[in-house]
């Protein structure tokens, strides 16, 4: 695992695709951290947990090699023929991805400096937002490293993660959709009551809200942290990553 | 040793490789001969863990592909069709990165390595981008890469593709050498090749196994009998007719170009006893003298045609 | 017969050849869906049982817990006092995402180490409609659902959960809370219960002013009562005004005002504090106050009508929104702890000599040395040079030498007293400290507990080091400079490795 995260994460830095993220990275959350500097009020625990909104763009520029480069250029035979677990292969690409971002979390890290150049504070509240960070990047990285595993094209795996990153921030909305969409249905169509559909329209958009993992992690940016929301985080990331062995594994009994 | 029975594919309707068994002996060199499409590298896909067979069984050692894998895997060095060779590396970078998913601890790779770069001449590169490498290098490199471990088996698929005579014959050279201490499988559709480097060779068709024989014996196998080329200085009457009276002879060809009274003729003898010492005698009782006489195998070119085409 | 043969043989291959691949087909997606399952079987256990249990509060501003100053005030209270505190409404079973989290764990907290000297219900006038009667019998407070009543005594007081216990930011059009003063809110009530109070703050108004909450939070804070003075005929001070607020109005005062407020200071029995804050806005930016400025010219002062502009960078903040640094003059300087304020959109405050030696009148708050005037009425917004290079963005009147003494500060700006500053900034702000330093100056201070608002999203940059310069560095740095170095860097590793 180890061999396969060295590989990955020093083959990002000799191609032009991690420095491209870097510095499209470093774009927005300076501009985020400016604008804020510009009011005269800068809060790091409320910027770095509005760069989760970035994720959906950066991330898959970043996994979507990690496998569908491998399918293309024929180097994943080795991933099947040699002793290594492909579990660990699975592991090692998305700890290298992780580890990326831990050097795209240097950007925030010169914002603090900076702010504390000038006499700010920085309290708990940038604990919670980092750990909010580094747990959603988990979540996201993995959703990115099955959409790699699905495809050999990297364009594909592009499109394919930023439309399912999209999905899990849009879960509300797309309650909210659902919801109106089957009470109209139902109302109109089988004469259900308002009442009751009005129950289940609740219902339905608080099960999409519950799944959306924004909203569990907001109060960490005051310092409140919730461990049901990071374990929320880790064990849906777990599930992808699972998810990805079995994708790939896949290679080997299909018959098609 | 490798021991392959009843090896089924399918790939939706079509059966790619359709029950192939044959068994690999330690230290020999297999040769895996066939027409493009037949199977050849879908096999060693699943010989090697890559695919996972329908039906049948690999093993390698004692040790099933699928039930066993790392341990099978250990003894193996492959080389697919298309090597796999991340071009943003180089090629120590690659190597090293090989051994680190081989299993080979930091202390002994230095040597290790430094031998496998002399051995496939690739130490005047080490230190350049594989995607900058031209054809004949990466195929090297390929072969490395194989042979980082030292795996006892080595499977490698068609290594000399795209390679000019010089690097052929020095591919060649380095397969014979590693043939003194591994077990190799070697597949390819150049028959030359085969020929050249391998003890037994496996012929595969349409995802069976067509022929399994030593090269010798493949080549005698096709033929009932042994064949005998003649050419001489004479009257050709006389001569086939005092041949065909010698004991042991099925029948006289003439394979006539009379180039100024020089004829040539195919004797089939029907066993492998050596007759040529009666045929040079009745020749020199005619008083016409032998300007040729030599064995005719069948060409393993021959051999391969006929147990391919329609058989 | 042999093609039969082959036929049953062909399909029994068939069959065991299906059986493995769709074997490990079943055990690959069966596997998937048992780890989903337990995922999510995992997080709904969590999340319905544990969630409170495994949620570490560690905000440096412990929104759920009471200060050690409130505790050392409720326990050196008598200990058979009695406070009540009810909540006229049914308690929420869950506070998550409600502005009751910020309340209601709080007072547990309140209650639970109290000493049993406070208590805390919920009880729903709509279940119990005697409660009202009970708390309030004289109907007083006019008490509805929703509102948290604080008892004790029989005195009675209302507090909003939501006007009353957070600070709003309104700047941007939004309104959402900044800071959590609830446990101020609180405490501060029950301290303004448990004593008399002498002083009250006036704020005119009917002469459209901006909203004052912040202030009126101070003036609680200090047990001060507050109340609005609406511009009748006849205009009249009230004799128990304490301080007078002018706070930002955006017309004019009419003329019967005018001779009110002349007589207020000429011949008021208390000691006359005038705050006045007179800043430009969208709406008054045409009007000149002639009737205010009569007013003020009773302490030798007298408002502008131009917008103060700073031309020495050391001193801007933001010219687009005349955003500027003032500096407070000497005899002012120890009004906060770094003698520096920000004002924006400022007028001059004029001193208007006359001739006479009781009125006296000096600077507050000035600009550097190179400031301007901008008369932004004609279409080109032409700067008005003034001959006196130093303007007074505030200054001070007052009647020197009399009995009863008259204390006038006249703001060009409204950063001092509108909620439209102050609401948005943290509370060691520089113009918070001035102007609860300039309050209690005013007044003798009583029992006051200055418990701070918990910030929600808190801390500002020094504002002494932010600068229009500085700010330009940094934002080119990080716009600029970072990212195009990356892909320096980006394409520098590449052309280096492709020649390899």
């Amino acid at each position: 695992m180890l061999a396969i995260f060295k590989r990955e994460f020093l083959s990002y830095f000799k191609s032009p695709v991690a420095y491209i993220a870097f510095a499209l990275f470093s774009f927005l959350s300076g501009f985020v951290f400016v604008t804020n500097f510009s009011n005269g009020a800068v809060n790091i625990s409320s910027e770095i947990i509005s760069l989760r909104g970035f994720f959906v763009i950066v991330v898959p520029i970043i996994t979507m090699g990690l496998f569908a480069e491998d399918k293309k250029r024929g180097t994943d035979i080795i991933y099947y023929t040699t002793p290594i677990s492909l579990f660990s292969v699975v592991l090692g690409k998305f700890l290298a991805a992780f580890a990326l971002f831990g050097v795209l979390y240097l950007n925030v890290v010169i914002h603090i400096f900076v702010t504390l150049g000038f006499d700010g504070t920085i309290d708990y509240g940038v604990l919670g937002s980092t750990i909010v960070f580094f747990v959603m990047a988990a979540l996201f990285i993995a959703i990115g490293l099955l959409a790699s595993a699905i495809t050999d094209n990297q364009i594909v795996a592009a499109i394919l993660s930023f439309v399912m990153i999209m999905v899990v921030q849009l879960l509300p909305t797309i309650g909210q959709f659902v919801a109106t969409v089957l009470s109209s249905l139902l109302n109109v169509i089988a004469n259900v009551s308002a009442s009751e559909t009005s129950e289940m329209s609740k219902n339905i958009v608080a099960a999409f809200t519950w799944l959306n993992p924004f909203d569990r992690t907001n109060d960490f940016k005051y310092g409140v942290f919730s461990l049901v929301a990071v374990i929320f985080c880790v064990s849906f990331a777990a599930f992808f990553l699972f998810l990805s062995y079995r994708v790939l594994e896949k290679k080997r009994w299909s018959q098609s | 040793m490798i021991e392959i029975k009843n090896l089924v594919k399918h790939y939706g309707d079509k059966k790619a490789v359709n029950g192939i068994s044959f068994t690999v002996n330690s230290g020999e060199v297999l040769g895996f001969l066939g027409p493009n499409g037949a199977g050849k590298s879908t096999t060693m896909n699943i010989i090697t863990g890559y695919l996972s067979s329908t039906s049948g069984s690999v093993k390698i050692n004692g040790h099933d592909i699928l039930e066993e894998p790392e341990l099978a895997k250990k003894s193996i060095g492959y080389l697919p069709e298309l090597p796999p060779l991340y071009l943003d590396m180089t090629v120590m970078e690659y190597l090293n990165f090989i051994c680190d998913v081989k299993g080979i601890k930091r202390k002994d790779r230095a040597s290790h390595l430094a031998k496998i770069l002399t051995l496939v001449k690739i130490v005047d590169v080490a230190d350049r981008l594989i995607g900058n490498l031209s054809k004949g290098y990466k195929q090297r490199v390929g072969i490395a890469q194989a042979m980082v471990g030292n795996p006892e088996i080595l499977i490698l698929d068609e290594p000399t593709v795209g390679l000019d005579p010089n690097q052929i014959r020095e591919i060649r050279k380095l397969i014979r050498l590693l043939a003194k201490d591994h077990t190799v499988i070697i597949s390819s559709h150049i028959l030359s090749e085969i020929q050249a480097v391998c003890d037994r060779v496996v012929i595969i068709n349409k995802g069976k196994v067509a022929a399994i024989d030593t090269i010798g014996d493949l080549s005698k196998r096709l033929s009932d009998s042994n064949k005998i080329l003649l050419t001489f200085k004479g009257e050709e009457k006389n001569v086939i007719h005092a041949i065909k009276a010698l004991p042991g002879i099925v029948e006289v060809y003439s394979r006539d170009i009379n180039d100024g009274g020089i004829h040539q003729i195919e004797i089939q003898v029907n066993s492998s006893s050596d007759i040529r010492a009666n045929i040079f005698f009745t020749m020199a009782k005619l008083g016409c003298p032998i300007l040729e006489m030599r064995s005719l195998d069948a060409s393993l070119e021959e051999v391969f045609l006929s147990i391919t085409s329609g058989k | 017969m042999s093609t039969n043969n082959n036929k049953v043989k062909n399909k029994n291959s068939k069959k065991i050849t299906n059986k493995r691949a769709s074997s490990l087909k079943v055990f690959s997606i069966t596997s998937v869906l048992i780890v989903l399952a337990i995922v999510l079987v995992l997080n709904i256990l969590l999340s319905q049982t544990l969630d409170t249990y495994l949620t570490f509060d560690l905000s440096s501003t412990s929104q759920n817990s009471v200060s050690e100053q409130t505790i050392e005030y409720i326990n050196s209270l008598p200990s058979d006092t009695n406070i009540r505190i009810v909540g006229l409404f049914t308690e929420p079973e869950s506070v998550t995402n409600t502005p009751y989290e910020y309340i209601i764990p709080m007072l547990k907290d309140l209650e639970g180490r109290s000493g049993g000297r406070v208590t805390v219900s919920y009880i729903d006038p709509d279940l119990n409609p005697s409660i009202i009667p009970e708390l309030d019998p004289k109907g007083v407070a006019n008490l509805s659902k929703e509102v948290y009543a604080v008892s004790c005594n029989g005195k009675i007081r209302v507090i909003d959960p939501y006007m009353d216990c957070f600070n709003y930011d309104q700047v941007n059009g939004l309104n959402y809370p900044i800071a959590n003063k609830s446990e101020a809110t609180f405490v501060n009530t029950i301290v303004s219960l448990l004593s008399e109070s002498h002083y009250k703050v006036y704020f005119l108004s009917g002469i459209q002013e901006a909203p004052h909450t912040y202030l009126d939070a101070i003036f609680a804070s200090m047990n001060i009562e507050t109340a609005d003075l609406p511009v009748t005929e006849p205009f009249v001070v009230p004799d128990d005004c304490s301080l007078l607020i002018i706070n930002n109005p955006d017309v004019d005062i009419s003329e019967s005002v005018q001779e009110g407020l002349k007589n207020y200071i000429k011949n008021g029995n208390n000691p006359v504090n005038i705050i006045c804050s007179l800043g430009l806005t969208q709406n008054n930016a045409n009007e000149n106050f002639e009737h205010l400025n009569n007013v003020l010219a009773e302490v030798n002062l007298s408002v502008g009508n131009n917008y103060v502009y700073e031309e020495n960078a050391d001193y801007i903040i933001n010219p687009e929104t005349f955003v500027f640094k003032g500096t407070l003059t000497d005899e002012y300087k120890d009004l906060n702890s770094a003698g520096i304020v920000v004002y924006q959109t400022a007028r001059p405050v004029f001193e208007v000599s006359r001739a006479s030696s009781s009125i006296g009148s000096s600077p507050l708050i000035t600009t550097s040395s190179n400031a301007t005037l901008l008369d932004l009425t004609s279409p080109e917004g032409e700067a008005v040079n003034v001959s006196n290079p130093y303007t007074n963005v505030a200054a001070t009147g007052y009647y020197v030498g009399t009995i009863n003494p008259v204390n006038v500060y006249v703001f060009g700006t409204c950063t001092f007293t509108s909620d439209l500053y102050l609401n948005q900034a943290s509370s060691n702000d520089y113009n918070i400290q001035t102007i609860r330093n300039i309050i209690s100056r005013m007044f003798t201070p009583e029992v006051n507990l200055d418990i701070p608002a918990k910030m929600i999203s808190d801390y500002s940059i020094d504002v002494r080091m932010v600068d229009a310069n500085k700010l330009s560095i940094v934002s080119v740095v990080f716009i600029a400079v970072i990212p195009i170095a990356f892909v320096i860097v980006a394409a520098l590793v590449y052309h280096k490795r492709s020649h390899l």
